[in-house]
């Protein structure tokens, strides 16, 4: 399956024209519409079908990343399916499957429907882009500073743990059923130690370095597309929020 | 500026209860010097460049650019150096390899277009100029030492500290490295096993055993021996 950092930049969508700062600004607005759109009524859930299709489809995102995606939402939703025969039911309800899968299937689209726009957001934006992007947004910058180190150190440690388990599968795990579960057991311990000294080694650089935030600059114009697409999701936000509290439609 | 680094008579330990890892050193370079620092694995050879930058408590007096290291000059002193880390993806912190470069001038005060600018000879001559774009994460170990190194020239500061350099380089790497080093006018102080880089890089070697200072010569020769 693919890494966290081989979906970053890994779409060739007509967004990626846009300017950094509104390609973020636009994931998030659209997040927030699906968050806020309510997926038992018929018009909120073919709205969430709908707006994140189009927006995989507008980032280009590839196709071997959707099938991945699809088994990473059916593997971390399908455990909600399988709770419902446990799920204790008004008496209203009549006990029917429909009712006793709502719930689930509500939590199930939602999700997947959010995880979608996630990695299709991600995959309009490299990391350099994402940096400069969001630096350049009205938000204190210590947060700024603290989510691109947070995406930047994630990205190092999938790659150490990648090197671990790379490792593990050359110096073989120890044979034995009891021997085996010791040794995983192990495993996170091994892996903790690994990232604390590690943490402990970025914070000298960083201390080093002077890592703080420094204001930053951008010459690059707003397009028509950036001012157009940053409207149309802020027009869906409105749409999600009349939907959804204001009971129209 | 009469001295680029100097030691008088320092200890440092990483914590005050455990044993001193380096011992009443003293020592000075002067400005444009290039020294090689010696020393088996566990000699005090990284703590003495930690402390150096005041990554590390210690006892005694050190001086960057005639400038006493204390709380209230550890950031001026640390602008006038430019050092590398033993373990360099430790010390690329941002998610390009240009914008990690340009960091470096970008806290000084320069603006990020300048900075990009500014900072692409040194790529050019470390031979990453390529690498621009692409992210840390995907460069090799020797890739990310000539980065970090990037990193470390960008601001051209006048004392360089450098923690096993050419580790990660391959033969031709290692050579153009010493070539680069040696061109340059900074003072250096690089820890390194690598005797042979070592002898093309600097004029004078310092063997550090147990945390003290055992030898301090300037012959190549003896070096090798």
């Amino acid at each position: 399956m693919t890494s966290f950092i081989d979906f970053w930049g890994s779409g060739n969508g007509h967004l990626r024209r846009m300017i950094p700062s509104a390609r973020i600004i636009c994931g998030v607005v659209i997040f927030a519409s699906c968050l806020v759109l309510p997926v038992y009524k018929p018009l909120g859930f073919y709205i969430i079908c709908g707006t994140t299709i189009t927006w995989a489809f507008l980032c280009g995102i590839p196709w071997k990343n959707i099938t991945g995606l699809l088994l990473y939402a059916f593997l971390l939703f399908l455990p909600l399916f399988l709770l419902t025969p446990w799920i204790e039911r008004h008496p209203s309800s009549g006990y029917n499957w429909y009712d006793a899968t709502k719930v689930p299937m509500e939590i199930g689209i939602r999700g997947t429907a959010c995880i979608f726009i996630c990695a299709s957001t991600i995959a309009i934006l490299d990391l350099s882009e994402f940096n400069t992007g969001l630096s350049l947004l009205p938000i204190p910058l210590t947060i700024t500073s603290l989510v691109i180190q947070i995406v930047h150190q994630t990205a190092m440690l999938a790659n150490e743990s990648r090197r671990i388990s790379s490792a593990l599968r050359i110096r073989g795990v120890p044979s034995g059923y009891i021997a085996r579960l010791r040794f995983l057991s192990a495993l996170p311990t091994i892996w903790l130690l690994r990232i604390m000294n590690r943490a402990e080694r970025i914070a000298a650089a960083m201390e080093l370095r002077g890592f703080e935030i420094t204001a930053r600059t951008s010459n690059e114009p707003i397009s028509v597309l950036d001012i157009f697409v940053v409207a149309a999701a802020i027009l869906l936000l409105g749409t999600s929020i009349t939907i959804r509290w204001l009971n129209v439609l | 500026m009469k001295s680029a680094l100097t030691y008088c008579n320092v200890s440092a330990s990483y914590r005050t209860e455990d044993p001193a890892v380096i011992k009443g050193i003293s020592l000075d370079i002067a400005p444009g010097e290039r020294v090689a620092l010696l020393g088996l694995n566990g000699s005090g050879k990284t703590t003495l460049l930690y402390s150096a930058v005041g990554l590390v408590p210690f006892d005694g007096v050190i001086s960057v650019c005639d400038i006493p290291l204390s709380r209230a000059t550890e950031r001026q002193i640390r602008d006038n150096i430019g050092f590398l880390f033993g373990i360099p993806d430790d010390q690329i912190l941002f998610p390009s390899v240009i914008d990690d470069i340009a960091f470096t001038l970008e806290r000084r005060g320069i603006a990020r277009d300048e900075a990009r600018q500014k900072v692409l000879p040194v790529m050019e001559m470390l031979g990453i100029e390529k690498l621009a774009s692409h992210s840390p994460h995907c460069l090799s170990h020797g890739q990310m030492q000539r980065v970090a190194l990037a990193g470390a020239l960008a601001a051209n500061p006048p004392l360089l500290l450098l923690d096993e350099p050419s580790a990660a380089l391959d033969p031709v790497g290692k050579e153009e490295l010493a070539g680069l080093l040696a061109s340059l006018n900074a003072a250096m102080l690089i820890a390194t096993h690598d005797i042979e880089f070592a002898r093309v890089t600097c004029k004078r070697f310092i063997v550090l055993a147990n945390g003290v200072i055992t030898e301090d010569f300037a012959d190549p020769d003896r070096a090798a021996r």
